[in-house]
């Protein structure tokens, strides 16, 4: 506990990431471009799809992170609740904008994806819905932390909000099992394993590491840009 | 392989394939530039401001 204590120091998680930023961003670039250069002129076109497949290795790493990221909130959202340690909630509030920039891009990707699959750039069906949903609640997280002034009153907001939020993860994850729908089941994280072929897959996982350094980059930075935002506004207004 | 013939071998690739697929992997790519661009700037911003609050409180 008193390891985790210090770990939850921000000066000290602050150092950490800025030496883990590095790392994240070469394992990013290498893994993210071979994987890409991979799936965009070397992977087999699938059977029944054609070429439209290869926008596979672009909406699935999305999607897994949008909702990956959130999770992380969620679980720093309760660990803030639990512990009132403020880095907590920094972690939150650093993962955020990763978050909702792949629920974004997930939403692009699969609509772009469906207007060559199903012939229609949107459909109401439970995975899309319950994911615009999520996109909405990253939209809710960050309106609702520019309502406070006061830190100690947003952080707290804040973490009760993702935590209730967080009830969208499960019916976003199993939306295709409980309700009819367009969307394909789960093909990769599923009982039994990947039903993905291993040409396709390779490249796919390939993509999938290189977006998740890329989050824990773009999280790492934009952690060491509020602890500096937090430092100024104490410099600037020391009585606040 | 030269240079022209790499090139002509990726365009011919990239022409080959459905727009919608070309436009997701651009949009894609763009997207996640734009924003380590913009996070880097960021902090490149609160880095010379905060430099700058440190130095005129030495000076009191």
């Amino acid at each position: 506990m008193k390891q985790l204590l210090r770990w939850a120091n921000p000066s000290v998680a602050g150092k950490v990431a800025a030496r883990l930023r590095g790392v994240c961003l070469l394992g990013a670039i290498l893994f993210g471009a071979t994987g890409l250069v991979w799936g965009f002129f070397f992977a087999p076109a699938d059977y029944l799809q054609g070429e439209s497949v290869r926008i596979i290795y672009l909406h699935v790493p999305a999607a897994t992170l949008s909702t990956l990221l959130y999770g992380t909130m969620a679980v720093a959202s309760l660990g803030f609740l639990v512990l009132r340690l403020p880095s907590f909630a920094l972690v939150c509030r650093a993962v955020a904008p990763t978050g909702l920039l792949m629920t974004a891009l997930c939403l692009v990707t699969g609509s772009l994806w469906g207007k060559l699959s199903w012939g229609a750039w949107w459909v109401w069906d439970a995975r899309l819905t319950s994911l615009l949903v999520l996109f909405f609640i990253y939209i809710g997280y960050f309106a609702l932390h520019s309502l406070f002034v006061d830190g100690a009153r947003a952080r707290l907001a804040t973490s009760v909000f993702v935590l209730v939020g967080a009830v969208d993860l499960p019916i976003v994850k199993f939306s295709v099992e409980w309700w009819y729908s367009l969307h394909q089941p789960a093909s990769l994280l599923r009982k039994g394993g990947s039903s993905v072929h291993p040409d396709l897959l390779q490249p796919l996982l390939l993509c999938l590491a290189g977006a998740t350094f890329f989050a824990a980059w773009a999280s790492f930075t934009a952690f060491d840009n509020i602890s500096m935002r937090t430092r100024l506004q104490r410099l600037l207004h020391p009585l606040s | 392989m030269t240079f022209f013939s790499l090139w002509n071998s990726v365009l011919e690739r990239v022409v080959s394939l459905p727009a919608l697929v070309v436009v997701a992997y651009a949009l894609f790519l763009c997207a996640l530039l734009l924003f380590s661009l913009w996070l880097k700037r960021e902090g490149t911003t609160l880095r010379r401001e905060l430099q700058r609050a440190l130095s005129e409180r030495e000076r009191g």
